[in-house]
């Protein structure tokens, strides 16, 4: 009989593994378009095509071409990583190389409120073990929160720290207009719960903040 | 130096059939199958230099190509391409004998040093079998 925490377990991994799938094939198409307009860069390279003048107007064209798919291949590949967190309920991971996709995934959502998102202590693997997509959600929902909450122009500082029991995660901005900013809500509370994860609300008069305390194994 | 002997081995016939076409412009023999089976064909009747070996295929995957491939060539330099997704399998791949493994989407650039590499590593191995083979006839004779 499944229960309804393992139905949700199911349907999220259901939800990645289509996702990792099609980010798969995804990833297949612009590797190969990468190829062929790397064909038609060579082409633009041989004597008729430069006798006839064409060489730099087709080289240009190319080159915008190979931008906008080396920048689909990067969304592709962060979107892939993010679809393979759900492969495994709880598994051994690397910490900095999830917020590092976080992060990014993220500064879409704050470029749309116009702050700026930064992310340091992120130059060394943290090895932990827990629910990476439940650690994602956490840390994602902490972000949307300060975003909602930082005026425009100002920026979001996430930094991770190891620490003795495990990693801390701070996020931190200096406090918008809004005098009551969002409070830290159920789905925060109940992923730091499942995740046995501690948070503390650090905001000051100036500063709107956030620790997330993770432990090394869950 | 010779001319550097490829086979790419990929189900994206697109990108396989591309890959070898720009090879090909840069002054190797390359060419290029869609399956593991073929690729497996093709070495038993063909000295090649390097193998670019894609790991997620339908059927014969790139693993199973990959030992088969060995089992008929040890010196055989392959290089595996892996999506990011699959990097673990890339170094099990390694540990069972690849030359190399390289992250999709490749840059052609990164690929033709590889291939370099595989060609000298090749070449390296094959001086060395004909040295020991030359010192066990030796041996044999006595001289």
């Amino acid at each position: 009989m499944v229960d309804e925490r393992e139905l949700l377990q199911r349907s999220s991994e259901f939800t990645g593994r289509i996702t990792a799938s099609v980010t798969h094939e995804l990833s297949n198409v612009l590797g190969t378009i990468e190829q062929v307009i790397g064909l038609i860069d060579d082409l633009a390279l041989t004597e008729p095509v430069q006798a006839a003048g064409l060489s730099e107007k087709l080289v240009s064209v190319v080159g915008r071409i190979e931008n906008q798919t080396q920048r689909g291949t990067e969304l592709v590949r962060r979107l892939n990583k993010f679809a393979h967190l759900s492969d495994a309920a709880v598994t051994d991971g690397d910490l900095t190389a999830l917020l590092e996709n976080i992060t990014t995934l993220s500064q879409r959502f704050a470029g749309l409120k116009k702050v700026h998102l930064t992310a340091t202590g992120l130059d060394q693997p943290l090895a932990i073990t827990t629910d990476w997509l439940a650690t994602a959600q956490l840390v994602f929902r902490c972000l949307q929160r300060a975003i909602q909450n930082t005026k425009q122009d100002d920026t979001i500082e996430l930094r991770l720290s190891p620490d003795a029991d495990g990693a801390v995660i701070s996020i931190e901005s200096p406090r918008g207009e809004s005098d009551k900013p969002d409070p830290v809500d159920d789905e925060i509370a109940l992923l730091a719960k499942t995740l046995g994860a501690r948070i503390t609300d650090t905001a000051d008069e100036d500063r709107l903040g956030i620790t997330l305390k993770l432990p090394h194994h869950l | 130096m010779e001319k550097a002997r490829v086979l790419i081995v990929d189900d994206e016939q697109e990108f396989a059939t591309a890959l070898s076409e720009r090879m090909q412009t840069r002054g190797l023999e390359a060419e290029a199958v869609f399956n593991g089976d073929d690729a497996i064909e093709r070495i038993k009747s063909t000295s090649y230099d390097a193998v670019v070996l894609d790991l997620a295929m339908p059927g014969l995957d790139g693993m199973d190509t990959l030992k088969i491939m060995l089992s008929i060539n040890k010196d055989l330099q392959v290089i595996i391409l892996t999506g990011q997704a699959t990097v673990s399998k890339g170094i099990e791949a390694v540990k069972e004998g690849a030359f190399e493994f390289v992250e999709k989407p490749v840059q052609l650039e990164t690929l033709m040093d590889k291939v370099s590499q595989a060609k000298t590593r090749g070449a390296a191995l094959s001086e060395t079998r004909m040295n020991d083979m030359i010192d066990e006839i030796m041996k044999r004779k006595a001289w």
